[in-house]
């Protein structure tokens, strides 16, 4: 099961009042399926993008419209299917009841993630932007409810081509802290020239993710960072349209194999452990990617013939070598062999006499210059393929051994 | 699965068993399915009959088709259904022809992949126009993308929301190999979506790691990273400086390999090697070259700052690292300009004395960021503390206690000394100095005969040869050696020469010695 971990946020603020008529709520429920499925009419949920849907009702919460209109709402968040609440104010409805909702709220989900980013001895304070979400899915066996730790720590270094475009759960910007913010004691009466000036400032003051964003960059690499217990993302230079750059931090899947082609994040080992470089003296190879033990079926060439289009193919390409002996003698018996162990496999004994048909027809329809070696492989085949010995797998079709090729084989 | 006719009751059996050897998971539910198979063109009278419950523990269904290509597509769909597996038929694959090679036609090919990869993309695909039937026959939708002609290989990181392996419908149709073979041979390919809107929309890549054929489904849904700052608007932004080739260096050294199989049976967590080894590289490491000055004089203190890092140290790698130190000493004594950067400091930089006594706080800072960790880089700091130079300031250096500050003050005393006494000989001694040292081998000009490679020929270097190596050189360097005793056999020059060269040709004897030409100015240094 596949959860991605969302970061928009679409609020909805309303009266919870859901309307009358046809344009109700309710009414818009029941028929939005019926809607076109494009253009102006079209039913704005579920959302092309992925977001939490979050309904704020600012009514009376004893108001008894709200019990017909709060299974109406949380219906809207169920078709969007990304989860979000419907949030009522506590007790009455006053300033302050309406305040604390939309407060519970932006702790709930806007709280800024505020961390350290580590590698070795360098260490930087960050802002995540969006705030990653926790990481909840029920796996076969478990429940899995995971949550980014506050110390990003870099395990190493990886080249962009070995990772490959893993997939991700989600995406946030690495934003080093400004020093300012770090001293607590701030003052609000500070006037914005000041703030400016300090901005300033602490752009000035070298900062490791900007060291280790150009570097990346440069070299085409990204870092393999460890964010909780058996979860790790990647960091890497992340450009927009307009090119303007900044370091980015991907999460993966929770667990200790979220990129295959990786293999087991536990299992990697800093190059120094070597004894042979794993990626060669002078750089020129890669460890990577992992190779599953087995091939697939579209990487090795193994018989199809669901469709007769597959078993014309096959039956061609032995017409074709025989077209040209002598000089494809093997080939051509490569590939009797191999029609015919497929056509014993399938209990396809008919093909046998008509293979050795066709090969008759290709031996009558030899052009005089052609050479006196290929009427007799031709001819041989053909009989073979009718003998007794065609249907016992164990049996190979050999070439005929003839005065033409005695010398050149 | 196909079970025997007991098999009706075999969860209870299984489990009961199960109880008994707390091994294996227990089967908590059971799907049963029947295929019924006739051959081609016979009536069943048996139907088809959806899945329905038997037993808490079981479920049933039957299914009915004939033999042949019908059956092959009932498994297709039982598969597809078990799996969770969605279709995409890429459309376009430009493909030469079988017979004729100069023309070009082009090719649909159907794959099945998991439905995650069309998670996005089916918010909006109907209304994009983008489904059709599968022309594989199969009985499900297929989504179609169209082939976009790669560019080159360029190597970039998509953000991809999903990665799922596929296999082509009609796994080895001529046109699914030709595209299977294209990607296995390592190259990708976008995947575009053919919208009635004409809006180009690249939501898929098809590319193979190790041998298995992925699609990737790039993010295409809006973002709320649509307008992000860059990096130089951000804290640290404005820094110019940063050292990127030297952290460029540093990532490489730190990049991750798959363990070998005999790493693995030894039981060492490598991810824990690699952040020790992390730590160990990054003890001491400037971020922006304006801090720093030893490792912008990489040339003179080579290879010291690549050797001191490392987890052990063997005699050799002590000895490298003490010549760097040496070589700094002379460079100090030589007083040669140190390559500070003059970015940030106005007007005149610090005195040369100043920035001298930086690096040797920097290189101190260094090495004793890692003295700790053997004895044979304790060795090393031992050395550069006692060939730092004496400071004035105390306060330079107030990482060291009293009592070290006593031992390496009368250590340097002591190199010092011994450097002090060789300066105080008279040319006559150090010349009978180096003759002695040098052996017969060294009759030549002693001026020019205190080079390398007397010193070199007799092992390890000590402080005083590499002293005096400096000294010698900076002294050549100077001057232009007197022509007149390059040119002369021993180590003293016939002046006046011509003076007697007359003297003979007046008195009619022959010319002895004529002039050596051609050897000219000799410097070795």
């Amino acid at each position: 099961m596949n959860l991605f971990i969302l970061t928009h946020q679409v609020i909805l603020v309303t009266d919870g009042k859901t309307g009358i008529g046809h344009r109700s709520l309710k009414n818009s429920l029941e028929t939005w399926d019926q809607r076109e499925s494009s253009g102006e009419d079209k039913f704005p949920l579920p959302f092309k993008f992925p977001c939490k849907l979050h309904i704020m009702v600012i009514s009376n919460p004893n108001d008894p419209d709200l019990k017909s209109s709060f299974p109406l709402f949380e219906k809207l968040i169920e078709m969007n299917g990304q989860g979000g609440e419907v949030c009522v104010p506590d007790n009455a409805l006053t300033l302050q009841s309406v305040e604390a909702m939309f407060t519970r709220l932006q702790e709930k989900y806007f709280k800024p993630y505020n961390g350290i980013l580590r590698c070795g001895n360098f260490k930087c304070s960050i802002q995540l932007f969006p705030p990653p979400d926790p990481y909840n899915v029920v796996e076969e066996f478990e429940e899995v409810h995971q949550e980014v730790g506050s110390c990003l720590e870099i395990l190493g270094f990886v080249d962009i081509a070995d990772v490959a475009s893993p997939q991700a759960l989600s995406r946030h910007l690495v934003l080093p802290l400004p020093s300012k913010e770090l001293k607590a004691a701030d003052n609000d009466s500070e006037n914005k020239k000041e703030e400016e000036e300090s901005t300033q400032e602490d752009g000035k003051i070298p900062s490791f993710t900007v060291l280790l964003h150009g570097s990346l960059k440069v070299e085409g690499m990204v870092a393999l960072a460890h964010v909780a217990e058996n979860w790790y993302g990647i960091l890497y230079s992340w450009a927009d349209s307009k090119k303007k750059s900044n370091l980015m931090l991907s999460l993966l899947e929770p667990g200790p194999e979220p990129v295959s082609w990786i293999g087991n994040i536990k299992n990697l080992a800093p190059i120094s452990d070597f004894v042979e470089p794993p990626y060669g003296e002078d750089d020129n190879k890669t460890p990577f990617p992992i190779r599953p033990a087995e091939k697939h079926s579209y990487a090795q060439s193994c018989v199809v013939w669901i469709k007769p289009s597959g078993l014309q193919a096959d039956i061609q390409k032995v017409l074709r070598h025989a077209r040209k002996l002598p000089e494809k003698h093997q080939q051509f018996y490569k590939e009797l062999n191999r029609l015919r162990r497929a056509a014993l496999s399938f209990g396809f004994h008919d093909l046998f006499e008509a293979m050795a048909s066709m090969l008759d027809r290709e031996c009558t329809m030899l052009p005089g210059s052609a050479h006196p070696d290929a009427a007799l492989q031709l001819t041989h085949a053909a009989n073979v393929l009718r003998s007794e010995m065609a249907t016992d797998i164990a049996q190979v079709i050999l070439p005929l051994r003839t005065n033409f090729n005695q010398d050149t084989t | 699965m196909i079970l025997s006719p007991v098999g009706l009751d075999l969860t209870g059996d299984y489990n009961f068993s199960l109880k008994r050897l707390f091994i294996l998971l227990p089967i908590s539910h059971c799907e049963l399915v029947l295929i019924h198979v006739t051959p081609v063109g016979d009536e069943t009278k048996i139907t088809e009959r959806l899945s329905r419950e038997i037993s808490p523990y079981l479920n049933g269904e039957v299914h009915v088709t004939q033999s042949g290509k019908l059956l092959y597509n009932k498994l297709i769909q039982l598969v597809q259904m078990h799996y969770g597996l969605s279709s995409t038929t890429v459309t376009g694959i430009p493909m030469k022809e079988e017979q004729n090679a100069s023309s070009s036609a082009n090719y649909d090919v159907e794959l099945l992949h998991p439905s995650a990869a069309h998670d996005d993309l089916m918010k909006s695909a109907h209304s994009d126009g983008l489904v059709i039937a599968s022309k594989e026959g199969l009985p499900t939708e297929s989504v179609t993308l169209k082939w976009c002609t790669p560019k080159s290989n360029i190597v970039e990181l998509q953000y991809c929301t999903c990665a799922a392996r596929i296999t082509p419908v009609d796994v080895n149709s001529r046109p699914s190999s030709c595209l299977t073979n294209f990607l296995l041979s390592g190259r990708a390919v976008m995947l575009e979506q053919p919208r009635k809107s004409g809006t180009k929309v690249i939501s898929h890549m098809l590319a193979s790691h190790g041998g298995e054929i992925f699609i990737h489904a790039i993010n295409t849904a809006r973002s709320l990273l649509e307008d992000p700052p860059s990096i130089s608007e951000g804290c640290g932004g404005r820094v110019t400086d940063y050292r990127i080739n030297d952290f460029k260096e540093f990532m490489k050294e730190n990049r991750l390999a798959p363990a070998l199989p005999d790493m693995l049976s030894t039981g060492i967590n490598y991810l824990d090697r690699a952040k020790t080894h992390l730590e160990r590289m990054s003890r001491f490491w400037p971020l922006v070259i304006g801090e720093t000055i030893i490792f912008n004089m990489a040339s003179h203190i080579d290879p010291l700052p690549t050797i001191i890092v490392k987890e052990k140290l063997d005699d050799e790698d002590v000895l490298e690292c003490q010549k760097a130190i040496y070589h700094v000493v002379g460079m100090e004594s030589r007083n040669e300009p140190l390559p500070t950067s003059s970015a940030g400091t106005r007007g005149k930089g610090p005195k040369r004395d100043e920035q001298y006594k930086q690096m040797w706080a920097e290189l101190e800072n260094l090495i004793r960021a890692h003295a700790d960790s053997s004895p044979q880089h304790q060795r090393v700091l031992e050395c550069l503390l006692k060939c730092k130079k004496p400071s004035d300031d105390v306060k330079s250096s107030p990482s060291s206690s009293k009592e070290e500050k006593q031992e390496t003050n009368t250590d340097q005393n002591y190199a010092w000394k011994e450097l002090d006494r060789f300066q105080k000989m008279t040319e006559k001694e150090k010349q009978e100095m180096n003759k002695s040292e040098g052996g017969p081998s060294s009759v030549k000009k002693s001026r020019l005969s205190t080079d390398d490679t007397q010193f070199k020929s007799k092992g390890a270097s000590n402080l005083l040869s590499l002293w005096t190596d400096r000294i010698k050189s900076v002294h050549s360097k100077r001057h232009v050696e007197f022509s007149g005793r390059a040119q002369s056999d021993g180590n003293q020059a016939e002046l006046y020469q011509n003076l007697n060269k007359q003297l003979q040709e007046n008195s009619g004897m022959d010319v002895s010695t004529p002039p050596q030409k051609g050897m000219g100015i000799q410097k070795k240094m």
